[in-house]
């Protein structure tokens, strides 16, 4: 007997002998945990507890940010210089013509970071994170030695990773950089202010978390320059405005076009933030698509033709979403991003006092839930 | 192929120790290469892509495996690396199986490649495309996996 059949049938009788796996057994299994995922998932009280979805929401911003799905950029103009985070509140007012984070600074959430970091022509302070939990945002003052670069542009772009420790040392490549704009201070001429959104599934709960810039582009050079300046620290929680999350596990949303199901609302004093799950195994959209640009265009047309008809109704008054920052992710067997065989879809509306405001209702054409 | 049950009853008949081999293979014990084998099947009902033949399946089957099986010993890596466990059935250690009981003892890079090629009757190339290796590093960890096996059995055919 050859070598190749004495292995197969030693397999063969091994597996015989030990595999003890039946087709029925797997069958039952399989119809037993999708009733039980139907369970939890029109339940309408909380079956998962606070903390794991806590750990989800955690999980889907990360991929989030992996994805680089997200890249929000601040806009500013050149004024005074401004060092101390005593005048942070003066510098979202009139650099970046931003009076939300100019509010919350005064209201004192600011941290002063203060950390400096040199290479090159370059020093890179990093000055503070202001803002609130799901928009951290990091002020860097960026001082040139070079006269005629600085002479010649008024304004830089400022490209960094924002990641937690572990995630820096460990996983990089699978992180985008995020993109902060920046501007000529008007009284120092090689200082610009630079703001930037961090990732707020690290800054913001309190994780070790380092600041790594590595590219300063100017407005007019085609080349930027590369650098590797780092900032490590951890901001103390609480520091940040909350932001008020309310979780519906998964409650069916009422919509007539879609099986739809909503995961959570956030209220920040940036945006409304809505996330929603939608299946894509077993729907009838399942198999249109073998491949991933084939699946990802199919899901973004249904999200689209979905999101267009939500709106968020406070206390009578009417909003749309915001068509800029609507998004989703497919979740495949990894269940990185969340469930798998699901697709988790967001959308962003205008921000909503939900502390004052007596009644909030999304809504989906005429069909909707009340939030509030 | 669309994936009702009476296909999943018969692809489940066809390919049951193919899938149940590649785990035991990966892990060598018998508890977790039936919750893996299971793992497997029940990906095959929820989440299979549309099979264009039963070639196709089985590919997809032994890459899920494997893929599975990666993620699984990654906290349990003595099981997959170190010496054959103690445990291990009396039929993969001794008696009826004294080529599957060699098989096993080589590091998992030499033994998932000789499966492949000495079961499943795989190419070079099909180990490459479900393992995702280069057919090169394939081609020499068959190679030095048989001449490891060789020395063991003093079996001149496995050269």
């Amino acid at each position: 007997m050859s070598v190749k059949m004495e292995y197969k049938q030693q397999v063969d009788t091994f597996c015989d002998t030990y595999n003890r796996v039946t087709a029925e057994q797997l069958l039952y299994r399989a119809a037993k945990e999708t009733i039980a995922t139907r369970t939890i998932r029109e339940e309408k009280d909380t079956l998962i507890d606070f903390g794991e979805k806590k750990k989800q929401r955690t999980a889907w911003k990360k991929v989030l940010s992996a994805a680089c799905i997200v890249i929000i950029c601040s806009l500013a103009v050149a004024t005074t210089a401004l060092a101390a985070t005593g005048k942070l509140g003066e510098l979202f007012r009139n650099l970046f013509r931003d009076e939300t984070t100019a509010d919350l600074v005064e209201e004192g959430y600011v941290h002063e970071i203060n950390l400096t970091a040199s290479e090159g022509i370059f020093r890179v302070d990093l000055v503070a994170v202001a803002g609130d939990v799901n928009y951290p945002k990091l002020i860097f003052d960026v001082y040139v030695e070079d006269a005629e670069l600085a002479g010649n542009n008024d304004s830089i772009r400022l490209y960094a990773y924002t990641l937690g420790e572990k995630q820096y040392e460990n996983e990089l490549d699978a992180y985008g950089m995020a993109e902060g704009y920046g501007v000529k201070d008007a009284e120092t001429e090689n200082l610009y202010h630079v703001s930037l959104d961090g990732a707020s599934a690290w800054i913001s709960h309190g994780e070790p978390v380092v600041i790594s810039v590595r590219e300063i582009r100017f407005e007019h050079m085609a080349q930027p320059y590369y650098v590797n300046l780092e900032y490590r620290f951890s901001l103390p929680q609480g520091g940040l405005h909350p932001v008020t999350q309310n979780y519906y596990n998964g409650i069916r949303f009422p919509s007539e076009k879609r099986e739809c199901y909503l995961n959570f609302v956030e209220f920040s004093v940036y945006d409304t933030g809505c996330s929603f799950m939608f299946p894509y195994d077993g729907s009838s959209l399942e198999g249109q698509y073998t491949t991933q640009d084939g699946l990802e265009t199919l899901l973004q047309m249904q999200w689209d033709e979905f999101a267009k008809d939500l709106t968020l109704v406070a206390d009578g008054e009417s909003y749309g979403i915001d068509t800029e920052k609507k998004g989703l992710v497919y979740c495949d067997e990894t269940g990185e991003a969340g469930v798998p065989g699901w697709y988790h879809a967001w959308v962003y509306f205008p921000p909503v006092d939900d502390v004052s405001v007596k009644e909030i209702y999304l809504k989906h054409g005429d069909a909707g839930i009340r939030l509030k | 192929m669309k994936m009702t049950e009476t296909v999943f009853l018969e692809v489940f008949e066809k390919f049951k120790n193919t899938v149940y081999a590649v785990v035991f293979n990966y892990v060598r014990n018998v508890e977790d290469a039936a919750d893996l084998e299971q793992e497997v099947f029940l990906r095959l009902l929820s989440h299979a892509p549309e099979f264009e033949s039963e070639e196709h399946m089985k590919a997809w089957l032994i890459r899920v495996s494997i893929n599975l099986c990666k993620n699984h010993i990654r906290s349990r890596s003595y099981l997959s690396d170190g010496p054959l466990p103690e445990d291990l059935p009396a039929t993969a250690k001794e008696e009826q199986g004294e080529l599957l009981q060699w098989v096993l003892r080589l590091p998992e890079k030499y033994r998932i490649p000789l499966h492949l090629f000495y079961y499943e009757e795989y190419s070079i190339r099909q180990i490459a495309e479900v393992t995702e290796l280069p057919e090169a590093t394939v081609k020499i960890r068959l190679k030095r996996g048989r001449e490891k096996l060789g020395k063991s059995l003093r079996k001149e055919d496995w050269f």
